[in-house]
């Protein structure tokens, strides 16, 4: 999954590292806030880095012969936390790159984001989904699999998007010469039948050992913070909900068929909307257009708003375990 | 009365009996140790190619060179631009040893042959053209990054980093994962060894000995951190990364950087004049 130099665009490079670079200040932040309860963190996580590479370079057996390794971001995000898995997955990224030629220098972010953030970002929510109901091991099985597989899929896309982003008068791809038809069913099909299981397997017969052999190392999540601050922004962002009839316009790609066929005409496309779209199903919702009754629409904005959330809230209420049993 | 003879074993004895060699069931621990030997053999780091008494250059700046030239040839789509920076390198290639340029080539190449035989298939997508240019740039930058490699030590690598204002955290994180790579290494190859000597019996599955393996290898790698902490507030730690500082001319530097920069001026304005 290590992409090399000249695969992906500088652009797409460029714009990798961005998105990249918030969340490794975010992750520094929480890993200092981390460093203030457990001291040994900081060492732990030049540690774990060296363990991240050991893990990636070791050959697993699979059935037919053939060997495949694991990356271990699940693993690592529940051992020594997401935030400093993500902080040592980069190093060891890092260190690949630049002294073993495992991956590129320019992609660095790319492979970064895949391998550093999504993996063990997707892992560790299905392992603490799976804790809460009560199936750790369940959840975190699932959380390897699909952590591996999102960041192959989310690098199929990297790479099949490069002949479309950067190609040149004549069409002829810059870098990466395979499109999206190629890439992502080739990262996908090996992802999704071999390193998948193998993410998976390893990372719960590790933290099975782990958790028998010394419980007490295994990552402990901080106890949740007040969510009156999330509060305030969900009755915030409802209120602010009606700025969205400041574009008069309607958003590319929602139109109706009546103003599809307007478009299409003043375009000189054609002089019809497409029969697909006139003759399918054209559902009516309960309050089509966020409008209720008879009621300004801003109103009904803010109220559509409000449904959503509460509904969302109940939800998650309905979900959750019960802190303290009723006698 | 007759005599036994003391000295003639039972049958079951007498058998020659052959330790059955079993290839196929431990065949992955013996490919990882293989590997592993490898790496740490590879981790031990000759020393850098250029004679620093002679023309030293400061950790940064050879990482700023690595950066810009590296960007220059994912940038530029022209063949003569192409020549012109692989002209450069080849002249930096030029103050290798024989050994180690032999060293660089046969690495080179092979990476090459990896990249192009990814990028082949491509050749009946988009034709001939696409492919060579691709084969030339990426070999370029391998070369580039190679080089890099072979002519800088770990320690100017996290000195180049601190220069370049890279946070003290991820330094450190970064010079503790070289460091305990190796430790960690040779006791994961020493416990590997020793399953394989040990093991007589077939394990029920080789996965849970690979889980047992790395279970095992992170209760170490948190004792090392342990010790490692104790060790760190010991000695004052403070919570920076402190490092020898370099002392380089700084003409040397601005020298070697100027082919460079005028590179990049060239590449940003020739396009006015059509050079680019």
């Amino acid at each position: 999954m290590h992409i090399p130099d000249n695969y992906l665009s500088p652009a797409t490079c460029g714009t990798l590292v961005l998105a990249v670079a918030p969340v490794w200040t975010v992750a520094v932040i929480k890993v200092k806030a981390q460093i203030k309860q457990k001291r040994e963190t900081l060492p732990m996580l030049g540690i774990a880095a060296s363990l991240a590479f050991l893990i990636m370079m070791f050959n697993l057996p699979i059935p037919g012969g053939t060997t495949a390794h694991a990356v271990g971001g699940t693993l690592l995000a529940v051992l020594i936390g997401p935030w400093a898995a993500v902080l040592a997955l980069t190093v060891t990224l890092l260190l690949q790159a630049l002294l073993f030629g495992d991956g590129g220098i320019l992609a660095f972010g790319a492979n970064a984001f895949n391998m550093a953030v999504i993996m063990p970002m997707v892992g560790y929510a299905c392992y603490r989904l799976g804790e809460k109901l009560h199936h750790p091991k369940i959840g975190l099985f699932v959380g390897a699999y699909l952590g591996i597989n999102v960041a192959a899929l989310v690098a199929g896309i990297e790479l099949g998007l490069q002949p479309l982003l950067a190609h040149t008068a004549s069409g002829a791809p810059l870098y990466c010469p395979y499109g999206l038809n190629v890439t992502v069913p080739a990262m996908l099909a090996a992802h999704l039948l071999v390193a998948g299981w193998v993410e998976a397997i390893f990372t719960v017969l590790v933290y099975q050992f782990v958790h028998k052999v010394a419980p007490t190392n295994l990552y402990q999540a901080a106890a949740p913070q007040s969510r009156r601050p999330w509060l305030y922004l969900l009755g915030g962002l409802a209120i602010l909900s009606p700025l969205g009839l400041l574009a008069s316009n309607t958003a590319w790609g929602e139109w109706s068929p009546a103003e599809l066929k307007q478009r299409l005409v003043a375009e000189h496309i054609s002089q019809q909307a497409p029969q697909g779209m006139v003759q399918g199903l054209h559902f009516k919702a309960l309050f089509q257009d966020y409008t209720i009754g008879n009621l300004p629409i801003s109103v009904g904005y803010i109220l559509s708003a409000v449904t959503a959330v509460l509904i969302f809230l109940l939800l998650m209420r309905g979900l959750q375990h019960d802190s303290q049993t009723t006698k | 009365m007759t005599v036994k003879q003391p000295n003639n074993l039972p049958d079951w004895l007498q058998q020659p009996n052959q330790l059955t060699s079993q290839p196929q069931r431990h065949n992955f621990l013996a490919h990882n140790q293989q590997h592993l030997t490898h790496l740490l053999a590879r981790l031990a780091q000759p020393a850098p190619a250029v004679n620093p008494t002679r023309w030293q250059l400061s950790p940064s700046i050879s990482l700023i060179r690595l950066g810009i030239l590296v960007l220059l040839i994912a940038l530029t789509n022209n063949t003569i631009w192409l020549w012109v920076l692989g002209l450069l390198l080849a002249g930096h290639l030029l103050v290798l040893a024989p050994s180690q340029l032999r060293r660089f080539t046969r690495s080179w190449l092979l990476s090459t042959g990896i990249a192009l035989v990814v990028v082949l298939p491509s050749y009946w997508l988009v034709g001939p053209a696409t492919v060579l240019l691709f084969v030339c740039k990426t070999g370029l930058i391998l070369a580039s990054t190679q080089y890099y490699r072979l002519t800088t030590t770990f320690q100017d690598l996290l000195s180049g980093l601190k220069a370049l204002h890279c946070p003290n955290l991820f330094i450190m994180t970064l010079a503790v994962a070289i460091t305990y790579l190796r430790m960690l290494g040779h006791y994961l190859l020493q416990t590997m060894m020793a399953l394989d000597m040990r093991l007589v019996a077939p394990a029920k599955h080789p996965y849970q000995l690979i889980g047992t393996l790395f279970g095992n290898l992170f209760l170490k790698s948190h004792a090392y951190a342990l010790e490692l902490y104790a060790a760190m507030e010991a000695r004052g730690f403070n919570g920076q990364y402190v490092n020898q500082p370099t002392t380089t001319n700084r003409w040397h530097d601005y020298l070697t950087l100027t082919p460079y920069l005028v590179l990049v001026v060239v590449f940003i304005f020739g396009g006015i004049y059509g050079i680019n």
